[in-house]
Parts: C-alpha cells; structure tokens; sequence
C-alpha cells in the first residue's frame, strides 16, 4: 500500500467528506467535511465534546464513522485497517513504548515496515536530529523530561514520512515555556518536511500560532474552516467569534435606525455581514474586540459611538494590558483591554461607559441551534 | 499511636506462635540423634546429607522441580490470555473469562483431585511429570490472571494505540509492545504458581504412583509412616526453595510498580 | 465496507479469541475432569449418593466437617483480627515485624506447617515437654489424635487469610474517625467499638467466608493431626477412591461437597462482592 520510503513525496491531500458519527441519539460528529491540501497544517480546534478528538480517532483509525467517507489522494481511508493507514501520531501523554530505549522507539515504525538494520539507524538518527535530541538514541524513556519525551513521540510519528501526521493535543502535558518553544519546533519541522498535519487542541492560542488553517468544531458540527486570519477577523457566526480571541458580543434583532435592540445602551451594526451580504431583520451578533474599545465616565461617550454603560467588577493586569472587566444594569459582563503604561482612575464599583467606533465592529449571523431557539 | 500496649504485646505473642512451628521443625533437622526433638540432641548436618544423598528424595526433588516448571510454564500461557480476554473483551464473554479463572481458587481441592485422576488416568496422564502439570497449571492459573489482569488495568492504551498507528497489526502489537509490558504481572504470577505446585499434596498424591513421585508426597508418605529427622530435613529445604522464590517476588514488586507508573495515564 | 468490520469490530473479536485459547486450556485441565466427576457420581444413577448418605461415617463426617469449619472460622476471627489491628495501626516498625513474621508462615507449605505441628504437639513434643516441665502435669497429654489437634493446625494454616482481609480493609479505614471519635469523649474501647470495628465488618466476613470455604475442602491437615473419630469430609472422599477404590461413591461425595461450597457461596455474594473475598485471597500471595 505505501511507495518506497526513500523516495515518498511530502504529505497527502485529505478530504474528509460528511463523515458523521452517532453515539446513541447524539451526534459526535455531525457531517463533518473539510478539504486539507498536501503539506498544510490543519488544527480542529473546539471545547471538549466538540468532535474535534472523535474526527482525528476516525481518521486514525480508531473509532469507524457512521457515514461519509475519508479519501486520501483520492483513495477511501475508511477500509483500511489502522496499521496500514500510514500515519504519524503524537498524543498527548507521549504514549512511548516503556520497555524500549529512544532509538528503539523511534525506529519502531520502520520496524514494522521492514526497513533493514544500517538504514533504520541513519534515519533514526536524522529524526532525532530533527527534533533536536541527537545524542540521545541510548537513553531509556524513564530518563527523559516532559518535553524530551514528547519530542521522542515527536520523532517516532515523522521517522517514516508517513503521508498524515496526526496530533491528539500533543502540548497539552507541558509547561507554558515549553509549549511555545515547542509549537514553533513543530510548525518548523512540519514545513521543512512537507508534512500533511492534524492537529487537535482546545488552546485557540495554539491554533492561531501554528496552523494554516483551522477547522472550528462546535457540538460536532463545522462552525468554520478558514485561516488564522479570516477566523479572528471575520469569524462565519457567534460562536466562532466568541470562541476565537476575546470578544464582547451583543446580540439581538436590528431596529430601523441601524442599532441593536437591546437595553443597555447604544450598539450601532455594521451595515453589512461577515460575507459581505447587507443585514436584513434576522436576529445577529455585534462583536467588538475588547482591545478596540474605550473606557470613560458616563455619558463622556462621542454621539456617533456605540456605547454602553455598566460598572466595574474587576480589574486584572497581565504584564502590558490591562483587561477590566464591566457588568451592565442587566447583567451581562463585557470586557475592555487598555495599554497598562497609560495612567487610570478608574477602580472597582466604578460607573464607567465603554465605547467603540461601530467601524471597529463586524456583525455575524447567529448559529443555527440559536436562531431556531430565537 | 492508637493501639494500646495489649494489643500489641497480643501481636507479637501471636506472631510468635505463627513462626515457632516452622522454626521448630526446621532446627529438629540438625539433630545430630535419630528422632525428632525440640530441642535437637546436638547440631549436626547428617540428616541433611542424607536426604541429598537419598536418590529417592532427589528423585522426588527433581520431580517436583519439573513438574513445578512446566505447570508454572501452563499458568502463565492460559493465565495471561485469559486476562486479555478478560480485560478488553466486551461484557458476557468478559466475565465468563474471570469465572473460570478464578474457579480453581474456590474448588476444593479433593474434588479436583478426583476428576484429575478419573481423566488423566484414561489418558496415561498419571505418573507422569505431563499429567501432573496439567494439574497444577490449571490451579495456579488464578495467580497469574490476578496479577496480570491488575497491571493491564493501570495501561495506558494510548501506547498500543501508538504502537497500531506507526505500523503494527493486532498480533504485532501483542508480541512487541503488550506482553513486553505484562511480563512482570506475568512473571510473578508464574513464581507463585511454581510455589503453589511445589508444595501442593492432594492432587500429586492422586496422581503419582510407585515410581513418580513429588516431594511433598514422598513426605507426605514418610510422615505418615513414621516420623525421622529426614523428614525434617525435606522440610527444611522445602521451606528454604519456597523462601527464596517469594523473596524474588517481593523483590519484583517494587519494580513492576514502578514500571506501571510509567505506561500508566 | 466489509473491510471497516474487521478494524472496528475486530477489535473487540480478537481479544475474545485470545481469551478463549486460554478458557480452552481450563476446560479441557479442569472442566472436563469436574463433568466426569460428576457423571461418574451418577453412574449408578442415584444410586451412588444414597449409598453415601446411607454411611454413618460420612454423616458422621458431614458434622464433623461443619464443626470443624465453624471452629476454624471462629478462631481466625478471634486471633486474627487483634493482629491485623496490630498490623494496620502500629508504627512502621512493629507493622513490618508482623507483616515479616505472618509473611513466613503463610509461605511454609502446609504440609510443613501440619508435620510442625504434629511434632510439637505429640507425647514427647514441645508442648508437653513444657507443660511438664512447669509441673502442670505429670504424664503427658494426649495432645495429638484429636480435634483439638486439628483445629490448632488449620487455624495455624488459615488465619492468614482472615489477617489479610481485615488488615486490607483497616487499611482503607482513616485512623482519624477513632480519634475523633475520642476526641468527642469516647474511650479507647469505645472508639473502636462504635467507630472502627463496624466498618471493618466487610473484611472480616470475606476473610472468614474464604476461611470456612477453604476448611470445607480440606484433607491434608485433619489427616494428619485428626483422630479416627473425626474424620472430615475430605478424608472420606479420598478414603472412597483411593482406599476402597469406590470412585462412584467418591464422586458423589465429591459432588455433594461441591454443590455446598456453590450454595454457601452463593448466597454470600448476596452480602458481599464475590471479588472482595476472591482478590483478597489472592493480595495476600501476590503482593
């Protein structure tokens, strides 16, 4: 089923197409499709019960999907058996074989594809070079550190140029230091070696380093499959936009003069949608970045800005920002960020307005589940 | 502490009484007389000579040592694929595996004895090293189920899952990575079945005939017809063999416990 | 999509296989020779048992045999529950010593452990010899030959089992609740009684379940120790076969033995887990 290793081209093109899997009544995945091209870094990003580690153990292999397909370069995944998917995969426990040393564990998947003696130990030894751990092919697991045991995973999973390389939130055991040097680690050597990568995580941070693109799960269901970029700048609906950075979110029907129909103060809308289409009388979400908005005692508010008013409830530093955190009268918690060199009199239980320019805002549809609720 | 001083000094006496005898019996060994005394009549290493001299007694030995190999050889094997069974079958079957492993722990032994004879003697299996580990294979199982089914239960199977992902079939998977992993669970169930067969009576005394016969039954007969420090002899060097193997066995234990932490989540 | 059963659902299947060549070892070693035994008890139809039932010694042996595991039963209890207690709430120091000296003796083989017993409790053996010589008596005590006998030795053999369950569960049982407990004004016996023993019940009757089981079942130690007046149920068994050669009889007092362990066991599972007796049992070889 695989070509010859040496001569393997970089990864494969994977096109998941409306796979679906049910657990009794639920839907784990709920027709799911995405089109990953060869050598792109995808991550399906999502909370937990989001499908995001169901999609990436079906395609492993793992667990079988109830409908849909998975081809890979235009050939069905789903029939073949696990071992013979040729895949690479790292989770987030390290899952190193304990009775095996570094070299032995890395070399195990050209083991098992009958790669000779003299061959296995050069190219184990360019993989741990790669992953940056060249003198420690003698070593036993019991002897390494978190993140030398994750770059050995790291290591195994790439060895045979496998054509999918497959991450179950691979930083997930590590520390905040390790974790970014490691991230770039990873982005790095998957481009170098033309590598296909899935990867799975809750840690939008993550997402948003590492990936080209990032498939955003929600209940199973696809919210949105788009870049870095597109995702935080103009996320496909509500969840997205409030899953991905920090947000403040109004939501609500449009009124005639072109603001929201809510109680707190005034949220000008955008007069046009995410993907360009002019709002009409449905129900939306105006979203604005806590970064873009302005604190000021009430009523110091422009005329032309959205503005609400509310009170402090909290103020939390975070090295170069300052995030405070504001409740409106009816209950609803907004956030805005300020630069911390800039002076403040503002404390806790003060009456504040936060105000925006409506141009720094966007508007979304809401998710379906919420519409219909609506 | 909690305790009062009566319930400790309670334990020790009671701790006293359960040595002494095997103490006792161990030093009538070195009686340099001819019967079983405590206090021995003098020190002496005769009776031990003896015994390892008698060809009969060394006959016996190395019976009961290959009859102790192979039936610990037999638990090993079914008790570790019972386990699997045990541990990754789903629901009925599962539990069918973990009846019959632990049946031999709850069967009188005589009744086992019995069928083992009424069978094995149709199949020329008695008085034989074969039959009688059988036997015993089949009884020591549960050692090795136990142990094995505990340490399967602290696996992470992320690493077999690893092991299937980068190019292993089921088989494979069980043969490199699996029973690598089980082997000290495996290991020290295969010890206590060796143990369990060394000094077990009933069933080898159903099974041997005049010219097969395992240390505790060539005892076992000694005893009955007339006690002399030979016996003690046997005893002494019965209780040191079993000693020594349940010392490795404690030894193991630290260790698989350490390697347990290592694969586990 | 036939290919997708063998991945997915093969999982589960080949597992199944893999315990099922070991389930086939047990029933062809054990299975089998237990469904000859008891075709062979009814080889004479039921012939066989009235026989046995008709025999005064077996009745006679029955009782006996139900004396014997209660008294066993008991005694475990009575002595092994202060040393488990000892064992669970001393320092480190006097817990290892117990555990060490309890550790010996459940290792010694009973064949050992009934020949000990059955010198030291002879005319000329260790306890006469002592209580002669602190003048108690003057002529020795029949010590051996009797039930008495019997019951020192198998509660000499069995009493691990009972310590090991119960300290299994005091281990499980926080030394806080007694202090507490005295810190509120109980005294010491009081703490325990009110507070530790009753949550140690569960070990205690799963030790002693396994104990009277156990006692039910066995021939060596009543053979060697026991007097002819109190010959226990397997003795007779073994008597039938291998003596008098009556495999018929034999198997069916096998059976009958069998059918009461099944019984008694089952209905205890009804008040304990089956698992807490049986993986118990076996802490106490395998830890």
């Amino acid at each position: 089923m695989s070509p010859t290793p040496t001569q393997r081209a970089p990864g494969a093109a994977l096109s998941i197409r409306s796979i679906t899997k049910r657990y009794g009544d639920a839907a784990a995945v709920d027709n799911v499709s995405l089109d990953i091209r060869a050598g792109e870094f995808v991550t399906l990003l999502g909370a937990s019960g989001s499908g995001k580690t169901t999609l990436l153990r079906i395609i492993a292999g793992f667990d079988d999907a109830d409908e849909g397909s998975l081809l890979v370069d235009g050939q069905e995944l789903r029939s073949v058996p696990v071992h013979r998917r040729d895949i690479g995969m790292v989770f987030q426990n390290y899952a190193l074989f304990p009775h095996l040393n570094v070299e032995q564990n890395v070399a195990y998947p050209l083991r098992m594809r009958g790669v000779s003696g003299v061959e296995r130990r050069r190219r184990v030894a360019e993989a741990l070079e790669a992953v940056q751990l060249p003198d420690f092919a003698r070593r036993r697991i019991t002897q390494l550190s978190g993140g030398q045991q994750q770059r050995v995973a790291l290591a195994r999973a790439i060895v045979s140029r496998p054509r999918l390389l497959l991450m179950d939130e691979p930083l997930g055991a590590l520390d905040r230091n390790l974790r970014d040097a490691l991230q770039l680690e990873i982005s790095r050597l998957s481009r170098e070696l033309g590598l296909t990568v899935v990867n799975v995580t809750h840690d939008q941070e993550e997402a948003l380093t590492m990936s080209d693109r990032i498939a955003l799960l929600d209940h199973g269901r696809l919210v949105q499959f788009a870049s870095p970029d597109e995702l935080y700048h103009r996320p496909a609906d509500d969840t997205a936009a409030s899953f991905v950075g920090e947000s403040n979110l109004f939501r609500g029907a449009i009124r005639e003069d072109g603001t929201l129909d809510l109680a707190d103060g005034i949220v000008f809308s955008p007069p046009l949608l995410v993907d360009g289409t002019p709002v009409g009388s449905e129900a939306v979400a105006v979203m604005v970045r806590p970064s873009l908005v302005t604190i000021v005692a009430p009523g110091r508010a422009p005329e032309a800005h959205s503005r609400v008013d509310g009170r402090v409830r909290g103020i939390v530093y975070a090295g170069d920002s300052r995030k405070i955190i504001v409740e409106t009268a009816s209950g609803v918690e907004l956030i805005a960020r300020e630069d911390a060199s800039h002076p403040t009199d503002i404390a806790v239980d003060t009456h504040v307005t936060l105000h925006w320019d409506p141009r720094a805002s966007i508007v979304t549809r809401l998710t379906a589940a919420l519409a219909a609720v609506k | 502490m909690n305790t009062g001083w009566t319930v400790r000094i309670l334990g020790v006496v009671i701790a006293i009484l359960l040595v002494v005898p095997t103490i006792v019996i161990c030093a009538t060994a070195f009686t340099s007389g001819s019967s079983v005394t405590f206090p021995p009549d003098g020190f002496s290493f005769r009776w031990i000579d003896e015994v390892l001299g008698d060809r009969r007694w060394m006959r016996a030995f190395g019976n009961s040592f290959a009859v102790g190999l192979l039936s610990a050889l037999f638990a090993m094997l079914a008790g570790t694929a019972l386990a699997l069974g045990a541990a990754r079958a789903k629901g009925a079957m599962a539990s069918v595996f973990t009846a019959v492993s632990v049946l031999p722990m709850i069967l009188p032994l005589v009744v086992g004895a019995i069928g083992f004879y009424l069978v094995y003697a149709r199949l020329g299996l008695t008085g034989n090293v074969l039959g009688l580990a059988l036997a015993h294979g089949v009884l020591g199982l549960p050692y090795v189920f136990v142990n094995v089914l505990a340490l399967l239960r602290t696996l992470d199977p992320r690493i077999e899952e690893a092991a299937r992902v980068h190019g292993a079939g089921q088989f494979v998977t069980l043969l490199t990575v699996t029973l690598p992993m089980i082997a000290p669970a495996t290991i020290v169930g295969g010890l206590l079945a060796f143990i369990s067969s060394w000094d077990e009576v009933v069933v080898a005394v159903f099974l041997s005939d005049a010219r097969f016969q395992t240390l505790p039954v060539l005892m076992y007969g000694q005893i009955r017809s007339g006690v002399e420090p030979s016996v003690s002899a046997v005893a002494l060097i019965v209780t040191v063999v079993t000693f020594a193997i349940a010392l490795i066995v404690f030894a193991i234990g630290p260790i698989r416990a350490r390697l347990a932490q290592r694969s586990s989540r | 999509m036939g290919g997708i059963l063998t991945h997915q659902r093969g999982g589960r299947r080949w597992w199944i296989s893999v315990g099922l060549l070991g389930l086939l070892f047990v029933v062809l070693a054990l299975i089998l020779p237990l469904a000859i035994v008891v075709q062979r008890s009814f080889d004479a139809g039921f012939g066989n048992f009235a026989d046995a039932l008709a025999s005064a010694s077996f009745i006679r042996s029955i009782g006996n045999t139900a004396t014997l595991a209660v008294t066993v039963t008991l005694s475990s209890a009575v002595i092994g529950y202060p040393y488990a207690y000892a064992m669970a709430r001393s320092g480190p120091a006097l817990s290892k010593i117990l555990m060490t000296a309890l550790m010996l003796s459940f290792w010694t083989s009973l064949l050992v452990r009934s020949y000990a017993w059955q010198v030291l409790l002879n005319d000329t053996g260790l306890i006469n010899q002592l209580l002669r010589a602190s003048g108690i008596i003057d002529e020795p005590l029949q010590l051996i030959r009797t039930p008495m006998a019997t019951l020192i030795g198998m509660t000499h053999i069995l009493v691990p089992f009972t310590i090991l369950a119960i300290y299994a569960q005091l281990r499980g049982i926080s030394p806080d609740l007694a202090i507490a407990a005295r810190g509120l004004g109980a005294t010491r016996a009081r703490a325990f009684w009110s507070v530790t023993f009753p949550l140690s019940i569960p070990g205690l009757a799963a030790g002693s379940l396994l104990v009277f089981v156990l006692t039910l079942g066995f021939y060596i130690t009543p053979q060697l120790l026991g007097g002819a007046g109190n010959q226990v149920i397997g003795q007779s068994i073994v008597e039938q076969t291998n003596a008098l050669l009556n495999t018929g009889v034999g198997s069916a007092m096998a059976v009958l033995l069998l059918l009461a362990v099944i019984v008694i066991l089952a209905i205890a599972s009804r008040f304990l887990g089956l698992g807490r007796v049986l993986g118990i049992a076996t802490e106490g070889k395998s830890s």
